[in-house]
């Protein structure tokens, strides 16, 4: 199955993510970064009111994360991409899937690392590259 | 879909860019993807400065592109420092290219890395917190190796980037 994704009035193609969120508002409806219709969201299109936040694998339904976040918290989602031996015969790219949330400035972050591990921190400074290299 | 990046090089006063190099090795002439054999660096001289670019070439969906970080790994051997202007800190802006000169760098004066920095130390349009919200590149990298005259020939490294994206 192939998403499009609207851009500016021009379709594109997007390749479903290996972990993808999911929004599920107070009011039961859901948002899907990829839904079942073929239509690729972005983030932004989240907007306010989110009670769960989720990342899951769309390939391993079983594997999900599931955040319930408290009233008025903003969900937090961004991809963290390292280039190791760039330019090399030996350069390889790892991806870590970041999300979490903020709330009365405070941050909770998780980090899914290739192998699936999660770390948890309450700043998005923490330093992956050894662990990513370690897998 | 991930966004698509590249890292690109310029050489010579024309400021002649090459997309997509396959390598970065460092030698005693400006030119990209250079054979490291054919232009060794003697020792006790300074490799030519490298300019290059972390390039974003399509968003794939993205809406940013921003938190840039280089380092390098692997001991260089001998006394040999690797400058860049790369830093978290103080951070000097968006260099304005220069033909790349194998005398002392004035554009590369920090010591690069060697581990993963701990915040962004590569910036867009001149600032470290600044972003891409379409195609477009980084600022110049700048980095130059100089060796020391008891320096022996045959070390390696190689350079790790970092880059976050919003979806």
């Amino acid at each position: 199955m192939k998403w499009i994704f609207e851009n500016d009035g021009r379709p594109e193609t997007i390749e479903r993510e290996r972990w993808a969120w999911e929004a599920l508002y107070a009011d039961g409806s859901r948002l899907q970064q990829f839904d079942e219709t073929g239509k690729f969201h972005q983030f932004r299109e989240i907007g306010q009111g989110v009670a769960v936040f989720s990342l899951y694998k769309p390939d391993d339904k079983d594997k999900r994360i599931d955040i319930a976040l408290p009233g008025g918290a903003e969900p937090i989602h961004l991809y963290r991409n390292f280039v190791f031996n760039s330019s090399t015969p030996d350069e390889f790219k790892a991806r870590v899937y970041v999300f979490g949330y903020k709330h009365n400035g405070h941050t909770h972050y998780n980090f899914i690392l290739p192998d699936d591990r999660v770390v948890q921190a309450t700043t998005d400074q923490i330093l992956l590259a050894d662990m990513i290299a370690s897998i | 879909m991930a966004a698509t990046v590249e890292i690109d090089e310029a050489n010579t006063v024309s400021e002649t860019l090459t997309h997509g190099i396959t390598n970065s090795n460092w030698g005693s002439n400006d030119s990209v993807n250079l054979t490291a054999a054919t232009y060794p660096i003697i020792p006790g001289d300074n490799s030519y400065e490298k300019w290059q670019k972390i390039h974003v070439t399509a968003m794939g969906g993205s809406t940013k592109v921003n938190n840039l970080k280089v380092w390098r790994v692997t001991a260089l051997g001998g006394s040999a420092v690797h400058l860049t202007n790369a830093r978290t800190a103080s951070y000097g802006g968006a260099p304005t290219f220069a033909t790349p000169v194998a005398t002392d760098s004035a554009v590369a004066t920090q010591t690069m890395p060697t581990s993963e920095p701990a915040t962004a130390n590569l910036g867009i349009a001149g600032s470290l917190t600044g972003a891409l919200t379409g195609a477009g590149s980084s600022d110049y990298l700048v980095h130059q190796i100089q060796t020391d005259a008891g320096d022996l020939v045959g070390a390696t490294t190689t350079m790790h980037y970092q880059y976050d994206e919003i979806a």
